[in-house]
């Protein structure tokens, strides 16, 4: 009974408003999961009949294992990371970041050879996903829509400078 | 040095080391070296958990030196005994370090305020990292920067 407390304390940090149990953890990762496949999917559609196109990488894979799936036990997941392709070249990759983040329901990134952004949901949890693009303005940074427009001047911008 | 110029100066130093591993690492993967690509990405989840202590140990700062100067205001306000006794406790477990962190933040900022809740969790990350957790709690160095300075404003 102590233990079970001891872990609730110790988990609050991560989730102050919500009681975090071996079944909520494993719902959220599957929702984690879920979430990222939707938007990988939503992204094919934004790159298709532009240069570009993402392929999920076959071989390489993002290792899920956070410390609330350790404190419970859980097996690590392995997440799908999307690459972006020119043609045959290398644009971009877009990797999970985390699941338990503060202030936000989730994070990936969007890496090039020159550039990192994170990408974060800014919906509740298990709430339809509200993403916003992290743009960098020095030392502050400012959440944009990810949406199309924002992820194409991304690449196109980053790819001029590598070419 | 103010929290902002430390704040300033801790990520600037952060963001040459994310640059540098994060380009290293995308390069790896580019080229579909496994092994690289995850040694590169460990680093960078390193730097971050180092970067973030080091920030929140500034922060930390802040707030003691804050809640201190509460005290010390409060103490010395002319009024009877019974208007300050509670204050002349706290300068007693000040004095002595005895004063939590949460305590201190209490001072300023309501338990039930959202802010409140925040600090919390990103005092509790900290001690996790600090106190042999493991690296799996993912920290956005950009967002908890961004954040602490905006909590420091309601140390007044």
């Amino acid at each position: 009974m102590f233990c079970i407390f001891a872990q609730r304390i110790e988990m609050s940090f991560i989730e102050l408003n919500t009681t975090l149990d071996k079944a909520s953890v494993e719902r959220k990762v599957k929702d984690w999961e879920r979430r990222i496949d939707s938007l990988y999917k939503e992204i094919g559609q934004w790159l298709n009949g532009t240069e570009y196109e993402l392929r999920v990488s076959p071989n390489v894979k993002f290792e899920l294992y956070e410390e609330p799936m350790d404190r419970f036990d859980l097996k690590p997941v392995k997440l799908d990371i999307g690459t972006i392709y020119r043609g045959k070249h290398f644009a971009g990759k877009i990797a999970p970041f985390g699941l338990w983040v503060i202030g936000a329901n989730g994070a990936l990134e969007l890496n090039t050879t020159i550039g990192s952004h994170k990408i974060v949901d800014r919906a509740q949890p298990f709430a339809k996903p509200i993403w916003r693009i992290v743009e960098r303005n020095g030392f502050s940074g400012e959440l944009k829509s990810f949406n199309k427009t924002a992820l194409l001047s991304i690449l196109r911008a980053e790819d001029l400078k590598i070419r | 040095m103010s929290l902002v110029t430390e704040f300033f100066r801790i990520f600037k130093q952060y963001e040459e080391l994310n640059r540098d591993y994060t380009a290293k690492e995308t390069l790896a993967f580019s080229k579909g070296q496994v092994k690289a690509y995850e040694r590169w990405k460990d680093k960078r989840q390193r730097n971050d958990a180092i970067h973030f202590l080091f920030m929140f140990s500034r922060f930390e700062d802040f707030i003691r030196t804050k809640s201190n100067e509460l005290i010390l205001k409060k103490v010395s306000m002319p009024g009877a005994y019974s208007t300050k006794s509670s204050w002349l406790i706290l300068k007693d477990y000040d004095k002595d370090d005895n004063l939590h962190l949460m305590k201190r933040v209490q001072l300023f900022i309501d338990k039930g305020d959202a802010r409140f809740a925040k600090i919390k969790e990103y005092y509790e990350a900290r001690n996790s990292l600090a106190h042999g957790g493991k690296y799996n709690t993912p920290i956005d160095i950009n967002t908890a920067k961004q954040k602490l300075l905006e909590y420091s404003n309601s140390f007044r």
